[in-house]
Formats: C-alpha cells, sequence, structure tokens
C-alpha cells in the first residue's frame, strides 16, 4: 500500500516498545491484512482467523505478555508500563484488525485480577499461568459479566453495587457452586478456555462484600457455551450465550475474597477502557489506505488530495487519529502512575478511562464514516478494507455498557452526582 | 399521531406527514406496498437477507403485481399513466414502505424509476426511445433491471473523460455513421451491475453528452467479479467495461446537463424515501426492543431519561427527515410554488434535501444502536442491516461535499469548485 502510519515512540514506553511494535506490524502486513477481507465469511469457522490469531499469540508469544516472569510469562503486569504497553500493543494489533485485537485483549484481561500488581495472586497464577505459556495453541479467556437482563448495570458498581446480579455462587464446603446466564461475552461461544465469572453470593444485596470474582475452567462439568451470535463485523470476536449449572470449582478459585473482588474489578473495567486504542489502530490504517487512494485518484486533473474540500476532511481524519492517541496515551501514563494519579479502582481513574473511550470511539467512528465518504462507492467496498473497519469499530461504541454509562461514570465523579 | 405506548406499529400515524398532498389512490397505493413489506419481506428477514434469487422475486411482485414499475408510464405505453411529476408524493409514500422492509430492494427500484422518470421529463429524448425503454419496465414477464452508470462514480486509477456538475463523466459516446459507439474501463455503476439486464449510461460526447441504453448481453460489455459491498445486498455490483460497443441510433440520444441534473434530483427524492422507511422501521424495532427492558434492577429503560432522551432523538430525526422528504416532492410537483425554477433549482434542492435526510436518518439509526448495545449489532435484531445499507447508500450518492460544492456554486457563484 505503500506510506504507513508512523509510530512515534512514547515518552513513557518502555525499551521494549518500537522492537515489539515492529514484530507486530510485520505479523499485522503478512499475515492479516493480505487476507482480512475474507474474515467475515469465518465468523463461525476461524479457519482463517484462528491461525493468524495462533501467529499472534503462541508463535510470537503475546499471549504471556500479562503474566509475571517468575511464572513463565511477560511480566507486563508486574511493571509501571502496563496500561501504556496496552495501548500500543492493541492499537498495532488493531491496525490489521480490531476484532482479533478485542479476542487479544481480553485473553489477558480475566488475568488481571490475579496478575497485576500490588495484587498478584500468586497461587491462582501458578495455577492458571501454565494455559497462557506452556500451550502450543491459544488461550481464550473470557471476563463473564453482562447478564440477560439489565445490560451493562453488572458494570455500573459505584451505584448499583452488585445488586441486579443474578448470577450466584454458593459456598459447599470447599467448593463454590456457580449458577447462572452470562450473555455475549468476547471469546466465547466455543472458544473460551479461562472464566472470569462475576458472581453474587447474596442475590439482591448491595454490598461490594457479596459480589466475587471466581475463575472457572471452560472444561468444568455444568458449563455451557451457546454458538456464536452473527454480527455487523468483528468477525474475530465470537460472542455467545454461556450457562453455569451447578458449576463446582475449588473455593480457592475466587481472585481475592470479599470486598476486594468488587474493588478489582473496578481496576479490571477501568483497564479496559484501554479498549480505545481498538477504535484508533482501524483508523490508522485508515490513513494509510487513503494516503494511496487520494493520491492516485484525479478529480479534474489533479490528486483527489490537491483539492482543498477534500484535504479539509482529510484533516478531519488525521486530527481524530492523533488527538485520539494522544487521550490514550495521556490516559496510560496515568493508570500506569498509580503513585501519582490514584489506584485504577478509583472512582476518579474509571471516570477518566471512561469519557477516553467513549470520546475515541466517537472521534474514531466519525473518521471512519469520512474516509468512506471521500471514496465514495469504493468505500462500500470490501476490496478496501475501510467499510470493514467501519463496522468492527461501531462496536467500540457499544461495548463495555455503552455511551450512556460511560456518561454516567463520568458525571458522578466530576460533578458529585449521589443518585446517578 | 397514536400514543407512543399503543403496541401496533403503524408509520403512517407515527410520524406526521403533509397528508393533503396525497390522493386516496395514492394512499392505496401505499397500502399494497405497506402490505407487501410486511408479509413479503418482514415476515422472513431472516431468509430474505441472504437470498438473491428471493429478493428478486420478492422486487418481481412489487414491480409487476403490485405495478410499481409501471405506475409513471403512459396508459398508451403499457403503463398505469400516474402524471409526472405530480406522482412524487405517491411515489415517496411507497418509497418510505419499501425502506422499511429493505433498503436494498428500495435502493435498485428507486434507481430504475428514477431513470423512468427523468427520461419521461427529457424533452429531447423522442418517443421511440421511451417505447423502448416502456416495453422494458412494463413488460410482466420477468424483471427488467436497469443499472445506472453515472458521473462522479469511477475508478480511482482510471482517467475522467469530462466533468458534468463538477462530477467526472465515466463514459463516453461517439456516433459511428447510423449508430453509436459506447466506451468506458472499469465503470463502477451506481446500482445492479452485476446482473442487471440492461445499462444507462450517461456518457460524454465530443460537445456535450448522451445517454445510452445498452442491453447486458451485447457485445463488448464485460462485467467484472461480484463486488462485497458494506450493505445493500439486492444490489450486486461490480465494475463493468464498455469496450467499442456498437449501439443503434435508437439506443442512445444527446442530452444536455439538465438530464443529468433531473436523474440525480429524483435519485436523491426516491433514495431520501427509502432512508426514512428504513429508519422507521428501526424506530419500531428499538421501540418494541426497550419496552420490556428494566435497567437497574427496577424502572424500564424508556422511563429513565437519560435513555429516554437517546430514545427522543430517535423520533426526532424522523420527524424532520419525513417532513423534508416530503416537501422536496411537493417542491418537484409545483416548484412555482415554492418559487423556484425547475431543473437547476430542484438539483440542487434534491442534493441538500436528500444529504440531510440521510443525515437524520444514519443519526436516528445511530442512537438506536447505541440505546440497543449488543442486540443492536447483532444480525437477528436486523437494526445492523438498516445501518449497513443506509451508510452503503450514502456513500454511493457521493457523500456530503459534492453537494456542498453544489451549493457553493449555485449560492455563492464558486468557480472551478
Amino acid at each position: 500500500m505503500g506510506k504507513q502510519f508512523s509510530f512515534s515512540k512514547n515518552m513513557t514506553s518502555s525499551p521494549a516498545e518500537t522492537y515489539i511494535r515492529r514484530i507486530i506490524r510485520d505479523w499485522a502486513d503478512t499475515v492479516v491484512i493480505p487476507v482480512r477481507r475474507e474474515y467475515d465469511e469465518d465468523w463461525q469457522e476461524h479457519r482463517l482467523i484462528e491461525p493468524a490469531f495462533k501467529a499472534l499469540m503462541v508463535d510470537l508469544g503475546f499471549q504471556k505478555a500479562l503474566i509475571p516472569a517468575e511464572f513463565g510469562g511477560w511480566n507486563f503486569g508486574n511493571t509501571d508500563y502496563l496500561a501504556t504497553a496496552s495501548a500500543w500493543m492493541f492499537e498495532e494489533v488493531a491496525r490489521a484488525d480490531s476484532g482479533i485485537a478485542l479476542a487479544f485483549g481480553v485473553c489477558y484481561w480475566p488475568m488481571v485480577m490475579v496478575a497485576v500488581k500490588p495484587h498478584i495472586n500468586r497461587r491462582l497464577c501458578a495455577e492458571f499461568a501454565p494455559m497462557f505459556v506452556d500451550r502450543d495453541k491459544p488461550v481464550y479467556g473470557v471476563v463473564a459479566m453482562t447478564e440477560p437482563q439489565g445490560g451493562s448495570d453488572i458494570e455500573n458498581l459505584d451505584l448499583l453495587h452488585g445488586q441486579t446480579i443474578k448470577t450466584t455462587a454458593r459456598l459447599d464446603g470447599d467448593e463454590w457452586v456457580i449458577n447462572g446466564h452470562k450473555l455475549w461475552p468476547t471469546n466465547t461461544g466455543g472458544l473460551a478456555d479461562l472464566f472470569g465469572v462475576v458472581c453474587t453470593t447474596k442475590p439482591g444485596s448491595d454490598n461490594d462484600e457479596d459480589i466475587a470474582y471466581i475463575y472457572v475452567p471452560a472444561d468444568t462439568p455444568g458449563v455451557t457455551q451457546g454458538n456464536a451470535y452473527e454480527k455487523a463485523g468483528m468477525a474475530a470476536d465470537k460472542n455467545g450465550d454461556v450457562w453455569f449449572e451447578d458449576v463446582r470449582v475449588p473455593s480457592w478459585y475466587r481472585a481475592h475474597g470479599p470486598g476486594l473482588d468488587a474493588l478489582y474489578l473496578k481496576e479490571v473495567l477501568t483497564l479496559g477502557m484501554m479498549s480505545a486504542a481498538y477504535s484508533v489502530g482501524p483508523v490508522m490504517n485508515i490513513y494509510e489506505i487513503l494516503y494511496h487512494f487520494c493520491s492516485h485518484k484525479t478529480l479534474k486533473g489533479k490528486p483527489l488530495k490537491e483539492h482543498d474540500a477534500v484535504a479539509a476532511e482529510l484533516s478531519e481524519i488525521v486530527t481524530a487519529i492523533e488527538v485520539s492517541r494522544a487521550a490514550i496515551y495521556r490516559l496510560a501514563m496515568m493508570l500506569d502512575r498509580q503513585d501519582r494519579y490514584g489506584y485504577r479502582w478509583d472512582p476518579k481513574m474509571l471516570a477518566k478511562a471512561r469519557l477516553t473511550k467513549m470520546f475515541v470511539a466517537d472521534r474514531c467512528l466519525e473518521g471512519c464514516e469520512k474516509a468512506m465518504e471521500i471514496m465514495g462507492a469504493y468505500g462500500a467496498d470490501r476490496n478496501w478494507d475501510v467499510e470493514k473497519h467501519w463496522r468492527d469499530i461501531k462496536m467500540g461504541q457499544l461495548y463495555e455498557g455503552g455511551k450512556q454509562l460511560a456518561q454516567m461514570d463520568t458525571a458522578r465523579y466530576y460533578f458529585d452526582c449521589e443518585t446517578l | 399521531m397514536k400514543d407512543g405506548r399503543s403496541d401496533t406499529i403503524d408509520s403512517t400515524s407515527y410520524f406526521p406527514y403533509p397528508k393533503e398532498w396525497l390522493d386516496t389512490e395514492s394512499e392505496e397505493i401505499a397500502e399494497s406496498v405497506s402490505k407487501w413489506a410486511d408479509n413479503e419481506v418482514i415476515a422472513n428477514r431472516l431468509q430474505f437477507r441472504e437470498d438473491f434469487e428471493h429478493q428478486m422475486g420478492t422486487l418481481a411482485i412489487l414491480a409487476h403485481d403490485i405495478g410499481l414499475h409501471r405506475l409513471i408510464w403512459p396508459e398508451t405505453m403499457g403503463g398505469v399513466g400516474f402524471p409526472l411529476p405530480d406522482a412524487s408524493s405517491t411515489l415517496v409514500r411507497a418509497y418510505e414502505e419499501i425502506g422499511r422492509a429493505d433498503p436494498s430492494i428500495g435502493y435498485i427500484s428507486a434507481a430504475n424509476i428514477a431513470l423512468a422518470a427523468a427520461l419521461l421529463e427529457e424533452g429531447r429524448i423522442d418517443e421511440e426511445m421511451k417505447k423502448r425503454m416502456a416495453k422494458a419496465f412494463c413488460n410482466s414477464e420477468g424483471l427488467a433491471l436497469f443499472s445506472l452508470i453515472l458521473p462522479g462514480l469511477g475508478d480511482a486509477e482510471v482517467e475522467p473523460r469530462r466533468i458534468v456538475s463538477g462530477r467526472e463523466v465515466q463514459a463516453e459516446l461517439r456516433s459511428d455513421g447510423n449508430g453509436w459507439i459506447l466506451t468506458a474501463e472499469r465503470a463502477r455503476p451506481f446500482n445492479s451491475g452485476y446482473n442487471a439486464s440492461a445499462y444507462g449510461v450517461l456518457a460524454s460526447l465530443p460537445e456535450g453528452f448522451g445517454f445510452a441504453f445498452v442491453e447486458a448481453d451485447r457485445e463488448g460489455v464485460e462485467r467484472e467479479e461480484l463486488l462485497k459491498t458494506t450493505g445493500l445486498s439486492a444490489s450486486r455490483n461490480t465494475d463493468v467495461s464498455f469496450r467499442d460497443v456498437r449501439l443503434s441510433g435508437d439506443a442512445a440520444t444527446v442530452v444536455d446537463e439538465s438530464f443529468y441534473k433531473r436523474l440525480s434530483a429524483w435519485i436523491g427524492l426516491l433514495t431520501g424515501s427509502v432512508a426514512v422507511g428504513s429508519a422507521i422501521d428501526v424506530f419500531r424495532l428499538v421501540k418494541d426492543w426497550a419496552a420490556n427492558r428494566v435497567i437497574k434492577g427496577k424502572g424500564l429503560l424508556r422511563d429513565n431519561p437519560m435513555d429516554a432522551a437517546v430514545l427522543a432523538q430517535v423520533a426526532i430525526d424522523i420527524v424532520n427527515a419525513r417532513l423534508l422528504i416530503h416537501t422536496l416532492a411537493r417542491a418537484m410537483a409545483r416548484p412555482e410554488a415554492f418559487g423556484i425554477e425547475e431543473g437547476k433549482d430542484i438539483f440542487i434542492l434534491s442534493g441538500i434535501i436528500s444529504v440531510r435526510v440521510l443525515d437524520h436518518c444514519m443519526h436516528s439509526i445511530n442512537r438506536a444502536m447505541e440505546m440497543m448495545g449488543s442486540a443492536g449489532y447483532s444480525k437477528e435484531w436486523h437494526v445492523e442491516k438498516h445501518w449497513r445499507d443506509l451508510k452503503t447508500m450514502q456513500v454511493y450518492l457521493g457523500g456530503h461535499v459534492p453537494v456542498e460544492m453544489d451549493v457553493a456554486r449555485y449560492y455563492y457563484g464558486s468557480d472551478g469548485v
């Protein structure tokens, strides 16, 4: 395609940034980008997607990224650049395919509870880290949160404190017995290997101590994964129903216990907002596509990009990219410097993370829409990949509670709202 | 207007439009199309969205059994004889109902009827050519499907031939004895390029413009592979080349820029109507979805002020879009009542309104998806199909910049833009 989006090194990043970005970019350009326009038809079987994912996660080793070094991982969870590294890994993967980026990020999302300092649970790391570091196939991690009724209510922790959670965990001897129905988690539809299940030990309670986060290997008796839903895009991200019927796991599979599960779950939500990078990566790639298109497509004898009205639109697109990236890396820097900005589980940090993701998702989608318009009929043509990015990153506006929950969390912190 | 808590959706009742501009016969036509939408499409949506043959069969019912594709042709040519431009409001109501069912069916039908309307209104096109076209539209044996080759959609790598209204013309026509020769390289059709039975081509002449009618099986017509596109699945498209295609004398004719402008105005009106219908169906879907949705463990989602505000915007956009598109229809039927000049003024007005209508409808659907979250994004709820279809329509219509240049030329005398 020619010109690529330049990844200027981030001031707060690790020495490994340039090296790892180049590895991912090489994977993107050779493994994914040449065939990604076929991914839509591959949404059920993953015949193309699975090998690409394996190349990233296993062959290049990225599924070890979060795991502490003492358990064989790359130790990102135990560093001061976890969020920043997540941002540049996610945007580079998303430059190729936002669905793969989402699946990648969610793979280690459930382990955030126990593999990130200062609350590393060594017993659970020892239990589950081998799945991530010793396997020759991708490991699909899942945070099982959303339920059929109430949508994003469960993620509204600071208002509802788990009151609407329907999935229950009952202690029976030295085992938890879990029952419930989760809807739409990423990496399900038959893929899941390990669930982090958000549940309640006391249905109807609004006490944070009754919120439990319990690990459930997907092959545990009583776990059923439904078929994947067919969606507008995001073929690499499989979503389905998951049922837990009298599922029994050891009592020590609970992440941290009463109170702390709810506290660190907020950190899981906050770090989840680094998903903003899933939106910006595709628009970086759209810039590259547009550069080619607008340099070669002529109107009235000169390249499209040399027409002032078109140039104005092109300017809006790169503004969306650069301002979004600035916002993401500012957020990442704050999340990494907990000594200066506060813990990631603070409502303040959740608010800052939510507003960043909300802003970036909106701006990037607008950038995609402008690109499609500039390209006219070719903007809706699968061969140019722009429309795929557009369909994919629409999801970025909708997941993790969507815009309305983000607005509530943001307003609640900034305006001291008490009843939202 | 009806109470918003009623269980049934009647699109004619929820969103106001100027009924005084439609006669009883027009409403009866809209009612027939509405029944077609409910029974033939909406009731079978999961099957419909993937099955192209089924889509074409359903379009044939609309075109022939209901008679929509015969509607504006004179009775002497086998049509129903609805006079132009008075039929504009009738067509808007019909295309709203089609859009409610399936925007891609609406889109290709709209392209065909816009072509028919522009031909019938073009004084320079002789009766023989009109009769030839009428035969295709009014013949109930098989479905005649025209694909439009319009300015402004050409291949990025192919040099343009001429500019009309700021848009590059993709094809070239030249006279050859008693006939014509048509050439174009990888032209991108507006609709149905892959399976059309014929092409309606606006082409440049050494002086001015021509319109050519080209059967798809004529020697020299070469279609490429089927394109995969964002939406508008019934409008199967591909790039088409015309390699020195020889045409008889009555298969092409000289037209001027006003023909393109008239055709564009009709396309804007009818596709805008499809968009309004599409948004109305999304309104129905999000209303159904929100009806029993409980949030925060207690009240209904629709009773929460923040969510109610989003739901309100879904409806507000539709109200605005519908009033605008009916106003455009009336302006096309009665330009003198609006103080505008038929021809170039209507072209501008149609561009302005159709762009705004598409914006309203896309905004409405985007807000509905935002509200529905994953349900809005999954195929089973069909909202995402409306979203993809309208976005595809928006980019095939050229988006904002070309219309902004039209407006600047018209209102400010901007030169060379």
